[in-house]
């Protein structure tokens, strides 16, 4: 039996109750705790997000370098010249530039091309790999302006790579204040996602699940989001992932 | 069998040409990215481009400041004191390049101080994606 308030409640027995490492008695009586302690729900948010952060950091940690250790020979030092070789070589071509594409070289060209002393732009945005390119749109401001401004911002990007025949991949990731911008009450913005997703099909809003349990602890009601929203498990994860896929992040 | 002088002579050539290498690496991109009107975030703004500059050295880094939206009104002397406005035309002399679209840029010319023209590009979020693309690091406050 579990008396406790949050104030009480150790951070052993809510990790417990965060790894699911405790009955189901004592976890029924943890979730109606939670359902009326605003700040106890908030720990267990905060507990659930760095089990997830964790769990992620260490996915992809790479099996032991150290299992397949050699003792030196006397063959030691040739081979040891060996890869300097190859790597002075490396340094040698990659530093003169023998093996630029075409592109590649115009890129650098733009990039130390001065005018008036000062770092002059890039001119354009020519001369790109034909590679799928994959934006994360990260919101967390409930901002309607700014917010506003964001979707001008990709439907020009949209319409851009569209007209260059260019792919291109979006996905705008809302959590914190942002979620509040995906609701069905923000019209302007509610229509505009609208006719954005059905004009542009790699382009996809979603939501984060974690903010959103969190706003309806605290709100005591079920949160609205528009139709074309999906919901995600955790903002914070998707957005470590995606870049860790390789895609670009831009604060929307 | 290669003998210890042409092996030591691989390795001096390694070494020197490590060192020539290295300066080039150490030179760093950042694109700085700015969406909203908020003075104290533009006060963070600046006080983190003075630091970028000073702590890589002038010559060391090259910073493209993206004004988004109502970013732009860093660039307004309503929004900003004179002292930030000053700051940021010194860091302007020191090789940050000030960007914003050009639809933006026309919606707010009447207001902007004509100290720091900004350079105009179609669109912000392809500029940023380009950046980066080119080996900006992406930073926003």
């Amino acid at each position: 039996m579990i008396n406790q308030t949050h104030e009480t409640l150790s951070d052993e027995l809510l990790n417990s109750y965060v790894d699911k490492q405790i009955t189901g008695e004592e976890r029924q009586e943890i979730l109606q705790q939670i359902n009326q302690d605003k700040v106890l729900a908030k720990r267990v948010c905060e507990l659930q997000q760095l089990k997830q952060m964790t769990q992620l950091a260490f996915d992809d940690i790479p099996s032991s370098r150290y299992e397949d250790k050699q003792t030196p020979t006397e063959t030691y030092w040739p081979r040891v010249a060996a890869a300097v070789a190859i790597f002075a070589l490396g340094v040698v071509i990659g530093d003169s530039g023998l093996l630029q594409t075409p592109e590649n070289a115009a890129q650098q060209i733009n990039l130390s091309k001065t005018e008036n002393s000062a770092k002059q732009p890039l001119k354009t945005v020519k001369n790109m790999d034909n590679a799928v390119t994959k934006v994360l749109v990260h919101l967390t401001s409930s901002d309607v302006e700014s917010g506003l401004n964001t979707l001008n911002n990709l439907e020009q990007l949209l319409l851009e790579y569209e007209r260059n025949k260019k792919e291109v991949r979006v996905e705008v990731v809302a959590n914190g204040q942002g979620i509040k911008l995906l609701r069905p009450a923000m019209h302007s913005i509610a229509a505009r996602i609208t006719s954005l997703t059905e004009q542009y099909d790699n382009l996809s809003f979603a939501a984060c699940k974690n903010t959103i349990d969190e706003i309806q602890l605290s709100e005591g009601r079920l949160v609205d989001l528009i139709p074309e929203v999906k919901l995600i498990e955790s903002g914070v994860v998707e957005v470590i992932r995606r870049q860790q896929d390789g895609w670009t992040y831009i604060r929307g | 069998m290669a003998g210890p002088t042409f092996v030591a002579r691989i390795i001096l050539l390694t070494i020197l040409l490590s060192l020539s290498v290295s300066s080039h690496a150490s030179s760093e991109k950042i694109v700085y990215h700015l969406h909203t009107n908020n003075p104290s975030l533009f006060v963070i703004s600046i006080n983190n481009l003075e630091n970028l500059i000073q702590n890589m050295g002038n010559d060391q880094i090259e910073i493209r400041l993206l004004l988004q939206g109502e970013g732009i009104h860093l660039l307004n002397p309503a929004s900003v004191s004179e002292t930030l406005a000053l700051r940021l035309e010194n860091l302007l002399t020191k090789g940050v390049t000030v960007e914003t679209s050009r639809s933006n840029y026309q919606q707010n010319e009447f207001f902007l101080d004509n100290r720091a023209t900004p350079y105009l590009v179609d669109n912000i979020f392809s500029r940023a994606i380009e950046l980066q693309r080119l080996g900006y690091r992406y930073i926003t406050p």
